[in-house]
């Protein structure tokens, strides 16, 4: 009988050293101390292309330039501008007359000797930096930067295209021409 | 010369002084009475370690998300499959890495514009464990207790939560590459 009993002891007194903290426990009892924590990572991403256009509309009084008035600032057209990228944009002009050292012109086709010379100018919305640009053309014919964006995004700006010019009365009579083509850069 | 009347008294005079002796120590060794009945027992005791694990796989959507496409977007980013023997049971959280940026809630964002397109994020859950089958809205203006699932007195053996992202795509979104990252992190209870 005694002997029984102290076999039985040993169990005892483990189970007691263990809930003291003082000897090996097993393990219900020390799971609750745990707080296991798993992670996992979604990388998310989207990609916006960019799309920027041009509409370039010429308005009736391009095609009805009074070449004999004097000086003369007319509107000829307009600029629709979309652009997506804020890292911005140019618009250059450029004339399919232009010839140094006079610049722009409208000319006659024969003789092309019959031109008058006029120059360009932007009117701009003040979006991304942008300011009114005058004498484009006047003395140069390429880099003519009618606006530069940056910065921004801009969605449906309009910049007014005008022509300043001094008319002359002793142009021969015929017809003047000359295109205007508007180019959008994007940065 | 003690006769045999007082060897007799004195015999059991020292019986009872053995028993009162033996007593005492058995007492003194067990003062209660569960010991003497655990005398009798054998401890059999075996130990299951706690073993949880979840696995995050993103989804190639997750990469190539339609920012710009009009309307509302629902796109699965990914799925979390999960085991957790602890039948105790396991929360899933949600963070996002642009969050806290303001407005609180998650984003994916263009550091080069500084432009943003909120979303929220949702959890499409096996009901095991008592666990919403949907658990919509995360994210969406909270940034931290975002719970995507909640298992409770379960044990959880290969089951996969699907994770989706919901937004409205806006086609005004400046030009430039868009990025958030979600993190799922399992708390066994």
């Amino acid at each position: 009988m005694l002997t029984r009993l102290k076999t039985a002891t040993a169990p005892l007194m483990i189970v007691a050293a263990a809930l003291a903290g003082t000897g090996p426990a097993p393990a219900s009892a020390q799971e609750p101390m745990q707080l296991a924590q798993l992670t996992g990572t979604i990388p998310l991403e989207g990609n916006v292309g960019p799309v920027c256009s041009i509409s370039v509309v010429a308005l009736p009084a391009a095609s009805a330039l009074n070449l004999t008035g004097g000086v003369t600032r007319v509107q000829v057209g307009t600029v629709t501008q979309n652009c997506n990228r804020t890292t911005g944009y140019t618009l250059t002009v450029t004339s399919a007359n232009c010839a140094l050292p006079d610049g722009a012109r409208v000319a006659r086709a024969a003789p092309a000797t019959d031109y008058l010379e006029f120059s360009v100018e932007f009117d701009n919305p003040a979006t991304g930096g942008s300011t009114d640009v005058t004498d484009l053309l006047d003395t140069a014919c390429a880099n003519q930067v009618g606006r530069t964006v940056a910065g921004v995004q801009v969605f449906a700006e309009q910049s007014q295209v005008y022509l300043n010019y001094t008319g002359s009365a002793l142009l021969a009579a015929g017809t003047y021409q000359d295109t205007l083509t508007v180019t959008m850069t994007v940065n | 010369m003690i006769n045999r009347s007082a060897h007799k008294r004195w015999l059991m005079i020292g019986v009872t002084a053995t028993l009162i002796v033996g007593a005492i120590v058995a007492i003194s060794q067990f003062p209660d009475c569960e010991v003497c009945q655990a005398a009798n027992d054998i401890l059999l005791q075996g130990t299951v370690a706690q073993n949880c694990t979840i696995d995050v796989t993103a989804a190639a959507a997750a990469s190539n998300l339609p920012l710009t496409t009009a309307g509302a977007q629902r796109v699965q980013v990914g799925a979390v499959q999960q085991s957790c023997n602890k039948k105790v049971g396991y929360t899933l959280a949600v963070t996002s890495a642009t969050c806290a940026t303001a407005p609180a809630g998650a984003k994916v964002a263009d550091s080069v514009s500084g432009e943003f397109l909120a979303y929220s994020g949702e959890f499409a859950n096996p009901t095991t464990g008592g666990s919403q089958a949907s658990v919509t809205g995360l994210l969406a203006t909270t940034c931290t207790g975002q719970v995507g699932r909640d298992v409770t007195s379960a044990k959880i053996v290969g089951e996969s939560s699907t994770v989706f992202v919901n937004f409205t795509g806006d086609a005004g979104l400046a030009a430039g590459t868009y990025q958030d990252t979600l993190t799922i992190t399992m708390n066994v209870k």
